[in-house]
Order: C-alpha cells, then structure tokens, then sequence
C-alpha cells in the first residue's frame, strides 16, 4: 500500500505535475480508478455488440454503428490528443483481457516474434482492416462491424487466457501504432521522477506489487522515454513506493521535437495514415463515382476489389514516396543516410495525420452526430426519421477543417525544424528543412483540396 | 482484496444487465398464410419459409368468387416498413410515419392454372412490415394490404453464438492448461 502525496515536491511543481492536485492524485490512485469508467465502457460495449448483431440490419438504423463509427472512431483521436493513449486504459478489450486472465491466465511469456516484429504486424492490420471496410463495407454494416468486434475479443480472449499481462494491447492491437504515434503527439505525459527512480531498487512499478499488478503494457516509468506506449492506467502510481511518477501537461507535438529512438515503423505508419485519411476522404467525395469510372475503364474490370486497392495502394504510396522524396534531397546536403532521414522525419507527419484524421472524423461526428440520439432513442420507440442529425453546419465544419489541418501544417513544420535543429547546425539546417517543408505544403494542401469537396455520410 | 471485491460487485451488474437484454433474443416466428378478400377476389399470402430480414420467397394466390384460380392477372408487391399501427383506412396511408422506403417487387412467375404467383422479397429490416399487393385483372386495379412480422435474420444471432462457442472454448483450454500447470 502506497501513501497518497500530500504536497510534491517543488521540483515537480516547477515541471507542472498534474498530480499536485489533490483530487487528482487521490482519485488516480483509489481503487475505483480507473474501473469507475472501464465498467460502463465494458457495458456500453455490450450494448453495442447486441445492437449490431440483434438490432436493425440497415447501419442507418442501428446504434452500435452509432456508437461505434460516429462517436467512438471520430472522438478516439481527439482523446489522444488530449489524454494520451487514456483510452487504452478503459478499453473494453483490455477489461476482457484482464478479466479472462484473473480467472485461467496462463501468464506466458510474450512470443519472442512479437517483441521483434509486433508493429509490424499492427501497421499490416491496421492496413488490413481499413481496406477490408472498404471491400466488405465493415462499417455501413451492422453485422460486419459486429464480425470485426467479435474477432478481435476473440483475439484478445486468447491473449488474455494464455500470455502475461496485455500481450494484445501491446503487441496486436491494430489501433497500437496509430494510438502510439498519436499519443506522442499528445498532451499528457506520465514519467518518474530521474532522481527519485535512480534511488529506487524495488522497480514496483514494472513488476508489481501484491495488491496491485505490474504495468500491464510492459513499460518501465524509470526508463521510459515516449508516451507512445503508457495508457495511463494508473497502476505505477499506485505501486510506486517513493511517490515518483509525474503527470505533466506538455505542448502538444512535443515529444516529436527529439525523438530519442526514432523507429522507421512508426515513421512508415505516419505516411501510411495520411495515406489512409486521403483514400477515406476521397472514397467519401462524389468525385469517387467518376473515378471509379475512369479507372474501370484503364483496369478493364468493373471489380471494385481490383479498382478500390489500386486506389488504397497509390494512397499508401503517395505520402511514402513523398517521404522517400524529401529523404533522399535532404541526403544530399545533411549526409545522413535515406533511412535516417526517412525515419528522425518521418515522425513530423504525425501533427498532420492527427490534424486530418481528426477533421476527416470532425465531419461525420458534426453532421451526424444527432444519429446516436435517434437510433438510441428509437429502442423506446421514438420515431425521428427524416430529423437533421447534424449538430453543425457543414461551412462551419469546413471551416474546423480548414483551421485543424492548418495548424497540423504548422506543427509538422515546426517539427522538422525542431528536428533538423537538433541533428545538424548552420547552413544544413535549413537545406534539410526545405525539402521536408515542400513535402508538409503538399500533403496539407491536399488536404485542404479534399475537404473543399462534399463529403458523404457514415450512416 | 478490495479491488477484487469492487470488480466482482460490478461484474454481478454486467451480468445482471445481459440477463435482461435475454428476453429480446427470440426469433420472430412466420411461414403463416394470410389472406384477404377485394372485389370478389379471394387473395392467399404464404410464406414458403419464416418471414425474416433477408430474401424471402412468398407465394400469392388468387381465386374469384367461385374458388377458381385466376392466372391472367399482373401482380405487384410493394413492402413499407413499420406501418403496423398506421392509419390505413379509405384515406390511405400516413406516408410521414415511415420508417423505410418501399420494396417494389414484381411477381411474373405464373404456375400452371393454380391462381400462384412467385417471387421473391428482400426485407431489409425486422420488424412489422405492411406488403401491399397491387392486381390488375381484365384492366382493373386492385390493391390488398398485409401486415406482417418480419424476424430477424437468424445469420447474425448464429455467427454471434459461434463467436461466444469459440471463445467459451478458449477459455476452458486456457483452464485446462493452467490447472495441469499447477498440478505438475
């Protein structure tokens, strides 16, 4: 049992320790935290799994499609914006997971593959699942969107039942990379305290103490560098006998500023999402039926299989040759080889990828946000069929839009000078900044091209 | 301790809460024969299979007032969801309380002199559905109404039991191995 601080200590005080509030502090570490909300997460998820294998076929009618693509997946990177991977904390799947493990856990060692190619694998089903919705139309059916759950409680059921801790999360979980890359973005950092974990020969925080478990996502506070990972659990806070663990608010983009162990896999997956935002917009916009056309007409197939993943990989490919581009220019003058540059800067797509992930969900969340209501309310028998489910305007959601990737534009600018700056001196700064600057212009004003166009609805 | 005693209070809930989700999970029943009678014509729905979301193939039989079978007639069926309660008197329908568009399906299929006609009907939704049936004999129209239940597609409520099966298999082999564990 640890003993909750009174007052910390200047010197956290002076680095903004959230947990210098005592309410806070207190309910970071009560016993009802963070279980008070993963409960009705778990319920709500039940809801949903019901509704969208017993409830209305049509996804308009249904609220698990409701719930799941226009409140879930449109409010999931705002949270990671605002409260790190907090998310992954209160998942459903991760209270699955450590239900079936406190009852017939195994608790084996993790699979030595997925230590070492586990974000592989993620990014590949992150991949996976996105081209999947669009061939088998995951999210305009509630049974489909049903399927897609059940397979990855499975998923996680196993990992629960057989391997330690949340093997799933961790290493599986196709949100993992994007939640990871997204919570490096964010604005919420939870870290020890140096001086006082140099101390420290008990490591509870990573292994446990007999009340409460170790850091279920394999993290260890002393060392741990990135956000990228930490759920915000609470459970080091809690096992921690020194009173080490921070909770600081940052700017958001931060931690992007140096990257201490830059991973050419995360930097990959930056590309690949704003690869993934432009082919979710684009197949959204009217211009899609035409393109569709024309390409039928290039391919000699009416398969939409055939056409639509011809359109997914040249969305993928874009971002990455624009990033391989602007790599191989800055080669040339920083000396730094393609891989280097490809994966310290690659890491500066992610304020962009945020900024349009989030102005992409911005649209369904805002213009179809008022279907949660109706679809719940039609379980009481409220009939609000031909009601306007939006919540704003669309100018006025093209104008967040418009905002939210101008200000990802800046980041991701402000990133790579933070990077160059820290890499090279002089001159090479700014010859490795342009380069990289050109790519950012590129990619934002792509974006901003894409969200000038109407856009369809989710439901 | 406590912890533990504080999540089993809230897993008591949870079940507690599926329970009573339980009664809702029941297949609506269907496969009855409706039947109806408009000027003189006799008009017979069967469900050749349990009326549920999904295509559903039904046989229209038309008889006139001496039970002889009309084959001359053109058939057309159209299917509105959720008008079980609706006003469907001399005034028609109220067109602003629907719930879904209409199902036009066109029945051409004719059995040798049996008054039968075939096709096919895609529901799209469960629930009460009203198939409104369009005739036309000797160049005259005629219109019958029939409310029916739609069930659910009985896919989804199987492909969700599967998954429970699966997993309820996962977790007893992950007892099995634990309790051998131990026990070596």
């Amino acid at each position: 049992m640890t003993t909750p601080i009174s007052e910390p200590s200047p010197s956290c005080l002076s680095e903004g320790n959230l947990l210098k509030y005592k309410w806070l502090n207190l309910f970071l570490r009560s016993r009802w935290y963070p279980g008070i909300i993963q409960w009705p997460t778990l319920l709500l998820f039940v809801v949903i799994i019901y509704q969208l294998f017993l409830g209305p076929s049509k996804a308009h009618d249904n609220l698990g499609t409701a719930l799941t693509w226009v409140f879930w997946w449109p409010v999931i990177p705002i949270i990671f914006l605002f409260l790190g991977r907090f998310w992954c904390a209160i998942c459903p799947f991760a209270t699955v997971n450590d239900l079936v493990q406190r009852f017939v856990g195994n608790n084996k060692p993790v699979p030595k593959f997925l230590k070492k190619y586990g974000i592989w694998i993620i990014d590949a089903s992150f991949i996976f699942i996105t081209w999947s919705d669009h061939v088998w139309g995951i999210v305009g059916s509630p049974l489909g969107s049903g399927v897609l759950l059940m397979i990855l409680t499975t998923a996680v059921i196993t990992s629960g039942a057989f391997f330690e801790r949340r093997m799933f999360c961790r290493h599986i979980c196709f949100l993992g990379g994007l939640a990871g890359n997204y919570a490096q973005a964010g604005m919420l950092s939870l870290h020890g305290t140096p001086e006082v974990c140099a101390k420290c020969d008990t490591a509870a925080c990573y292994n446990g103490t007999e009340a409460i478990p170790g850091c279920p996502v394999f993290e260890f506070p002393r060392v741990m560098a990135s956000s990228a990972n930490c759920v915000l659990c609470g459970d080091c806070l809690k096992n921690c006998p020194n009173d080490s663990i921070q909770l600081t608010l940052r700017p958001p983009t931060k931690e992007l500023w140096f990257v201490r162990k830059p991973r050419v896999e995360a930097a990959f997956l930056a590309a690949v999402i704003m690869g993934i935002v432009f082919v979710q917009n684009v197949t959204m916009l009217d211009i899609w039926a035409g393109t569709l056309a024309w390409l039928e007409s290039v391919t000699g197939t009416t398969s939409y299989y055939v056409n639509f993943t011809i359109t997914f990989i040249f969305a993928i490919i874009l971002p990455v040759s624009l990033l391989s581009w602007a790599s191989l220019v800055a080669a040339k003058s920083n000396h730094s080889t393609f891989v280097e540059n490809f994966t310290r800067f690659g890491y500066a797509i992610i304020a962009l990828d945020l900024a349009a992930h989030i102005s992409h969900n911005l649209f369904h969340l805002l213009a179809e946000g008022k279907s949660i209501l109706y679809t719940g309310l039609a379980l009481f028998g409220v009939d609000s069929h031909g009601a306007s489910a939006a919540l704003v305007s669309t100018p006025m959601i093209q104008v967040m839009q418009f905002g939210l990737v101008g200000l990802g534009f800046l980041g991701s600018l402000y990133i790579v000078y933070r990077i160059a700056n820290t890499y090279y001196t002089g001159e090479v700064v700014w010859s490795t900044f342009k380069p990289y600057a050109v790519l950012m212009g590129c990619l934002g004003l792509l974006n901003i091209i894409l969200f000038t166009l109407p856009m369809s609805m989710r439901m | 301790m406590t912890q533990k005693r504080t999540d089993g209070a809230l897993l008591n809930v949870l079940w507690l809460c599926l329970v009573m989700l339980l009664p809702r999970i029941v297949l609506a029943s269907g496969g009855d024969v409706l039947t109806s009678s408009v000027g003189g014509y006799q008009v017979s729905l069967f469900f050749i299979e349990a009326a549920k979301v999904g295509s559903v193939p039904v046989r229209i039989k038309i008889t006139d007032k001496m039970g002889m079978p009309i084959d001359t007639a053109h058939v057309e069926v159209n299917g509105m969801q959720g008008m079980s309660d609706m006003d469907m008197g001399e005034h028609g329908h109220d067109m602003s309380n629907m719930v879904s568009v209409p199902t036009v399906v066109l029945y051409k299929e004719v059995l040798n002199k049996t008054g039968n006609y075939f096709g096919i009907i895609p529901f799209s939704m469960d629930g009460d559905w009203v198939l409104s049936t369009h005739f036309s004999i000797n160049g005259q129209m005629f219109a019958v109404d029939f409310p029916v239940e739609v069930a659910r597609n009985s896919t989804a409520l199987v492909v969700l039991l599967g998954f429970a099966c699966l997993n309820a298999l996962v977790i007893w082999s992950a007892s099995v191995a634990k309790r051998n564990a131990v026990s070596t």
